[in-house]
């Protein structure tokens, strides 16, 4: 049954080659922890992106109860916090991943840095990879503001005059972020929700396709 | 490598005059003790996967995330901090 199925569909679209891709490499000596310890080091960026689906599980299951308005936005977040079965340790889940993402992916990037595996011909991949960097920074900028609970509205205003120090695009850009040139309010609210679950998780899933697929064809650089 | 006798230095250093490329060799020219990554290698990998989700529900169990009071704009009594004030450095 499950067999027709599948060859059914691979008839039409043949999807055979894509999944033999991933299951019939071979993992070189070198990469491998079972024969030179070492080599934890190349479990950082795995673990990067096992904490990057963590984050997006959760996530998805605090939006379940969390409301983006001005007037319930706290309200959603203390009720989630103190009367759902699991709900102080989906969003510990969710409040911890935050910052143990950044960690992972900083040890990830020392490890492709100082062993130089960022070098001819992985380029592109690491120009990738500080653009995934700087959108785990944005996603961590916009979601501090959504418990909207005092440290997290004075934090968003000193943050945005932060961003209000860019030359030339500096106003502009605060006034984008947070709907207002002077009021951090129910538009910043609404709009750093919408950038924290819409925009930028998208543009992270685009360019974490591109970082794994260009690691796929270029396979992983060699021993040192 | 050449060593030894007849190495040339750049100045007085010991940085070799010889210029290379410092570019790594690809592994397919080492050729050793490969391992299948399906299903072989990605189950070991769960293994470590598995230890660092116990040690990261431990920290969410142990430290609950906290939270404030409601957002209050008028009142910054503790968070009344400005780029390019003094009190951005007396805060607390």
């Amino acid at each position: 049954m499950l067999q027709k199925m599948y060859d059914w569909i691979d008839d039409r679209i043949d999807i055979t080659p894509i999944w033999r891709d991933i299951a019939d490499h071979e993992v070189p000596e070198h990469v491998n922890p079972a024969h030179h310890f070492s080599a934890f080091v190349y479990c950082f960026g795995g673990l990067t992106f096992f904490v990057v689906v963590i984050q997006i599980l959760s996530g998805m299951f605090l939006t379940m109860y969390y409301v983006p308005d001005i007037e319930n936005a706290w309200k959603s977040v203390y009720y989630l916090q103190t009367e759902v079965a699991h709900g102080q340790i989906v969003r510990g889940m969710h409040h911890w991943g935050a910052s143990v993402v950044i960690v992972m992916l900083l040890l990830h990037t020392l490890r492709v840095f100082f062993q130089g595996a960022y070098k001819k011909p992985r380029e592109l991949n690491w120009m990738v990879g500080v653009l995934i960097f700087f959108i785990m920074l944005g996603l961590g900028f916009t979601g501090y503001l959504l418990p909207w609970d005092n440290k997290a509205y004075f934090a968003t205003q000193v943050g945005l005059e932060i961003a209000e120090q860019v030359p030339f695009i500096g106003g502009d850009l605060k006034t984008l972020l947070a709907g207002d040139p002077n009021i951090v309010g129910a538009q910043t609210l609404t709009r750093f929700f919408a950038i924290h679950v819409f925009f930028l998780p998208g543009a992270l899933f685009a360019l974490l396709a591109v970082h794994f697929i260009l690691i796929r064809r270029q396979g992983i650089s060699g021993p040192l | 490598m050449h060593k030894g006798k007849g190495m040339k230095f750049v100045g007085d250093s010991r940085i070799s005059a010889e210029r290379k490329p410092n570019i790594p060799k690809d592994y397919s020219e080492y050729p050793g003790r490969t391992e299948a990554f399906w299903p072989n290698f990605l189950l070991k990998e769960w293994l470590v996967g598995a230890v660092f989700l116990v040690g990261f529900l431990s920290l969410t169990v142990a430290h609950p995330s906290p939270l404030e009071g409601m957002a209050d704009p008028t009142n910054a009594a503790i968070y009344h901090c400005r780029i390019g004030t003094s009190c951005f450095y007396t805060n607390y």
